[in-house]
């Protein structure tokens, strides 16, 4: 079951994007951002805080229009965003929350997807009862379940601990090679990173500007923690103040 | 749930102890007074019941409870809906603050005889005077609801797409149903209120219109009992409607704690 316009690419073109700094004087927050993404690709953005990552994403969403430059999407482009905070509803229960975002709510079962988080047996839990890992999977769910044109993944592990977070990245590498959405990740962990993209671009702060990108080829099953060490002591020593 | 069922418990005890004080307060009072100005409980529970069995009390009873949710429903409708227009809009919140103010502090009497002057002793009159009494009540609290939406959720709303009704259903109305409930709560009983002052103004039938004939008989026992039959139906909905579509509503929180 392949989605529509999955064969185009999608394009972020950012020119400039400016923020009103609290004396009224503008601020450049992100600057000459290019970026083909190739269905079915999943590329991470990393950067220090400040240099406009989540501000990238807010754009590509549609939830900034105040910009100079252009998105290229597929018409009527269905966005699957998992937020920093996963920003449920709590008055619905977990599968009402999956179930919100289909067009027609009885058309799809959720029910395969979240079998596949581990949070099929939560699907009557409110999310007041869960914990912010399992909350974040819920919302992994409800981005996937409208089988989404674009993917975007903001610090999907941010505030968890490391196994927690480790747990999580191993899902979403799981349901992102069933589904295989074209993603776009933003993290500021180049370990994540590391184990998720097919691809890596770097950003510098102030203002946000690409100053450099790479290519991972080695296919994620095969990334184990030396490589992922190796690559990232190799990025330390040729991004210097990017990487950490 | 333990806990729960026991304060439940505990919640029905102390009604029935604040009941029982009111009565044997009144009993005492209208033992010491002994005065056709102040009669017994049980005289007055004597007039209900013979008035219940003539048809009468239940037929005014009807009419002020058809008055009182014609004018409760229109105006929880009309308000939440400016309000939330207000809370959400500082253009809309701009031009209708200063409407809103004069509303607030014009007497309900005043709006009364108004609608009775201008659009006749009719009973759209009647109802639409007591709606507007309420409306800037409800306007003034889901406004301040409007305000407190969270931003948050009104992005995820925005970035998945969703459609006006799931907005509005799913994610805008739960986070105002406090409000909501607050503005319905504050809302049934000035409206009954006003209702009487109405049906006494410019009806021929309903509570108020009773309560002013049997106060040209100077009958106290009778007016009694007329009020105290229709606050005994505004205990009933609070205690079969409201307080189980609250406890519905909040299912989600009990879980919090």
């Amino acid at each position: 079951m392949q989605t529509a316009g999955v064969s185009t690419p999608r394009e972020i073109h950012i020119e400039r994007k400016t923020f009103r700094g609290a004396d009224g004087t503008p601020v450049v927050a992100v600057e000459g951002l290019h970026l083909v993404l190739p269905p079915g690709s999943l590329t991470a953005l990393i950067g220090p805080s400040g240099c406009g990552k989540t501000t990238t994403l807010r754009i590509v969403a549609g939830l900034d229009t105040d910009f100079e430059g252009r998105i290229v999407l597929p018409p009527d482009p269905r966005i699957g965003f998992v937020f920093q905070e996963p920003r449920l509803l709590p008055w619905r229960t977990v599968e009402q929350n999956v179930r919100l975002v289909l067009d027609r709510p009885d058309d799809a079962d959720p029910g395969p997807l979240l079998e596949s988080l581990g949070i099929a047996d939560m699907r009557g839990r409110f999310p007041t009862e869960l914990s912010l890992g399992l909350a974040r999977r819920v919302s992994i769910a409800r981005a996937l379940v409208i089988r989404p044109d674009l993917l975007l993944l903001d610090e999907p592990s941010a505030s968890l601990d490391e196994a927690t977070a480790g747990r999580l990245r191993a899902l979403i590498l799981q349901v992102w090679s069933d589904y295989r959405p074209t993603t776009l990740l933003v993290t500021h962990n180049i370990r994540e990173a590391l184990t998720l993209a097919d691809r890596l671009v770097l950003l510098a702060p102030r203002p946000g500007r690409v100053v450099g990108e790479v290519i991972l080829d080695r296919p994620q099953p095969q990334r184990d923690d030396t490589w992922i060490e190796a690559t990232r002591a190799d990025l330390v020593r040729r991004f210097p103040g990017t990487v950490a | 749930m333990t806990s729960a069922r026991a304060s439940r418990h505990t919640g029905w005890i102390g009604l029935l102890v604040s009941a029982a004080s009111l009565i044997a307060v009144w009993s005492l009072a209208a033992f010491i007074a002994d005065s056709r100005l102040l009669p017994a409980p049980w005289t007055v529970f004597g007039l209900m019941t013979a008035e219940i069995a003539s048809g009468e009390l239940l037929h005014h009873l009807g009419i002020t409870l058809a008055r009182v949710i014609a004018a409760f429903s229109s105006a929880m409708l009309i308000g939440s809906a400016i309000g939330i227009a207000m809370g959400r809009s500082r253009a809309v919140n701009a031009a209708l603050d200063v409407w809103l103010v004069v509303l607030l502090n014009v007497p309900a009497l005043v709006i009364i005889i108004l609608a009775y002057v201008w659009f006749g002793l009719n009973e759209a009159a009647a109802i639409g005077a007591v709606a507007l009494n309420k409306l800037p009540n409800v306007i003034v609290t889901v406004r301040e609801g409007a305000r407190a939406l969270d931003p948050d959720l009104d992005q995820m709303a925005k970035a998945f797409r969703l459609s006006w009704k799931k907005r509005l259903f799913d994610v805008v109305l739960p986070q105002l149903q406090p409000y909501l409930a607050a503005a319905a709560r504050s809302g049934l009983s000035l409206v009954w209120k006003i209702v009487l002052v109405v049906e006494l103004l410019g009806r021929s039938n309903g509570i108020g219109f009773q309560l002013n004939l049997y106060f040209q008989l100077f009958d106290v026992g009778s007016i009694l009992a007329y009020a105290l039959s229709f606050v005994l139906v505004m205990l009933a909905i609070e205690i079969l409607i409201l307080q189980p579509l609250e406890t519905r509503a909040n299912r989600w929180r009990v879980h919090t704690a």
